[in-house]
């Protein structure tokens, strides 16, 4: 081992940072390596409470910004040294390390090592799941997005390929959708779609969330539009409140599609369900459910499609036209009037 | 020779010092074998003979150990009398990423903890257990738990942060910093069927000074508190289990408070005057 790593005393296991900053290039690469491919950490102590590739993260970002910056240097090194023979440990913990470090320049190597060295050996599916994770938290680029695109196709990889590639490109966010949420409706992880959902809902502004929705509400299957509301409905990303906070034509153009795009037979229920979310013809009249009513009304073939969805089997027959009449009305003469 | 001469560098040591006392204190009380010292020498010459002896003492027992699983982990000849429900006390950034379905969970890895957060917020929501997904372990091969009840009488009645300030002292978690939040997982007691459970020894501590041996009876540890320096807690370890839905995980709080320098040197006091109780 080498020399400048063997002066470590007492104190330096209660502070091992000062320890690092002393050390020089090729010590501090000893010592990575030594503790990454042996677990020998010392003078770091890793708790039985944690990891070590957590602690060696920490450790490093209590540091300086030039310790940062000299890891980060030496971490592209470690892993090419990474090889088919080292153990998968090893390499999790680099992406950790990496990722927590955010050492971008890994990049490359990381790609590498999931085109070449991973290959299909027992716990690669996980590594690789971490891997994408970490290409993730440095940006999609136009060198990874090929990576995510071939490993969308696979659930065991989608979500965190899916999210990569709308954070990179809003596109990807109507496009994909229905890929997503086919493939964990077929395997019957409603849960995770959830989150899925959730997550997207929560890493966009609500403008760009309404437009991602909205495109893909234009490519959907008319018989799945229903389908889709029903989704982002459960998990409560769909409500009133973000229709309030896009913009106007916005809102429009959700509406708009949604009428235009829902099958006929599907109608009632998609009239159900904004009603459920406060945006209906008979909740009370608010600036986003008097825009739903008023995309009625200059979208008469939606119109009338939902009225007749309605009209043969609804017992509120009666309440229903008379609220689309009188709302009709009121919002006809507003338009006369600023016309 | 040369294993004598690096004992008394260890000796000369002050944590050295203390880890070897501890080492000692283990194979006098009978809770290592007598053979595992003849073993430990051999490996610690076989070590010395291949990186020379420039390297600091502590860092050859943590070498030594780290290689030699099967000769040095789980090797405490006690084992609880009365096995009962467990459980043990993680980081929440370990819980996230190694306890957790990775395909939908913690799927942006960055320097932020923004998904850490997520972990945090949901678990027990939409985080359910059916997302449980992993080994319970640490870095090596089986992990330290301690009876559930006595978790829960510690935190009964106490504010989710208090409890786990409470717990870092009473558990021994001197590298738990202010603002750390922990996770709190029960094993339910088929996961634990025909795996070896036993009291921790200075082997299984490696090089943590928070560690104390013991000789109860009761076949179990103690956890060193960090406020008296004083044995504490029941605890053991167990050889690492598969974490799945049948696990509960909770939130325990965030620690509140920094934790006062440890003088080392008590634990030495301590190991003395403690010699020969228990039996």
């Amino acid at each position: 081992m080498n020399e400048i790593q063997s002066q470590y005393n007492d104190r330096d296991i209660d502070n091992p940072v000062a320890w690092l900053e002393r050390q020089s290039d090729s010590g501090l690469r000893d010592w990575l390596r030594l503790s990454l491919w042996t677990r020998n950490s010392l003078p770091l102590v890793v708790p039985t409470t944690s990891r070590l590739a957590i602690e060696l993260s920490d450790l490093i970002n209590r540091g300086s910004s030039l310790l940062k910056t000299r890891v980060r240097s030496i971490l592209p090194g470690l892993f090419q040294e990474w090889g088919r023979n080292d153990f998968l440990t090893v390499l999790d913990d680099l992406l950790i390390v990496a990722a927590k470090l955010r050492c971008a320049n890994s990049e490359q190597y990381i790609a590498l090592i999931l085109a070449e060295r991973l290959g299909q050996r027992p716990g690669s599916l996980l590594i690789r799941q971490r891997a994408l994770s970490v290409l993730s938290g440095f940006g999609c680029t136009e060198r990874s997005v090929l990576i995510f695109e071939r490993h969308i196709t696979d659930i065991e990889y989608a979500a965190i390929c899916y999210r990569a590639l709308y954070r990179y490109d809003l596109r990807y966010g109507a496009t994909e959708l229905t890929n997503i949420i086919r493939m964990f409706q077929e395997s019957d992880s409603l849960g995770e779609l959830d989150i899925i959902i959730r997550t997207l809902a929560s890493d966009l502004e609500p403008a760009d969330f309404t437009t991602i929705i909205t495109k893909y509400l234009e490519i959907g299957e008319p018989n799945e539009i229903v389908d889709i509301v029903e989704v982002l409905r459960g998990v409560g990303v769909l409500t009133a409140e973000l229709l309030m906070k896009s913009r106007r034509h916005q809102r429009r153009d959700l509406f708009k599609t949604l009428l235009h795009r829902c099958a006929a037979s599907k109608l009632k229920v998609l009239l159900w369900q904004l009603e459920s979310i406060g945006v209906g013809l008979i909740s009370g009249p608010d600036e986003t459910n008097e825009e739903f009513v008023q995309t009625l009304i200059f979208d008469p073939t939606s119109g009338i499609a939902l009225m007749e969805a309605i009209i043969p089997t609804s017992d509120l027959k009666a309440d229903v036209m008379s609220e689309f009449v009188s709302q009709s009305e009121t919002i006809a003469m507003g338009s006369s009037m600023v016309n | 020779m040369r294993y004598s001469k690096w004992i008394e560098k260890l000796e000369a040591d002050e944590l050295g010092a203390l880890w070897l006392s501890k080492f000692r204190y283990d194979l006098s009380e009978g809770n290592l074998a007598p053979a595992i010292e003849q073993e430990f020498q051999e490996l610690v010459t076989s070590k010395l003979d291949s990186v020379g002896d420039g390297d600091p003492p502590l860092k050859i027992v943590e070498w030594v150990i780290n290689e030699n699983p099967r000769a040095f982990d789980l090797r405490n000849q006690r084992t609880p009398t009365n096995p009962e429900p467990y459980s043990l006390v993680i980081k929440l950034e370990v819980f996230a990423l190694f306890y957790l379905r990775r395909r939908v969970l913690m799927t942006v890895l960055d320097e932020s903890d923004n998904e850490a957060e997520f972990v945090w917020a949901n678990l027990g929501g939409i985080i359910t257990p059916a997302f449980y997904d992993g080994w319970v372990k640490t870095d090596r091969e089986f992990f330290w738990c301690a009876p559930t009840r006595l978790l829960v009488s510690i935190l009964a009645g106490r504010r989710p942060n208090q409890g786990a300030t409470l717990l870092r002292s009473r558990l021994g978690l001197h590298l738990m910093a202010k603002g750390q939040r922990i996770i709190r997982i029960d094993i339910p007691a088929p996961a634990l069927e025909a795996k070896r459970l036993a009291a921790p020894t200075t082997l299984d501590a490696g090089t943590n000074p928070a560690f104390i041996p013991c000789n109860m009876a009761d076949g179990y540890g103690r956890t060193l508190n960090l406020r008296t320096i004083s044995r504490d807690v029941q605890e053991l370890v167990v050889e690492k289990v598969r974490f799945d839905g049948t696990f509960q995980a909770q939130r325990v709080g965030r620690i509140g408070a920094r934790l006062p320098a440890i003088v080392w040197g008590k634990l030495g006091r301590l190991l003395r005057i403690s010699r020969g109780e228990g039996k």
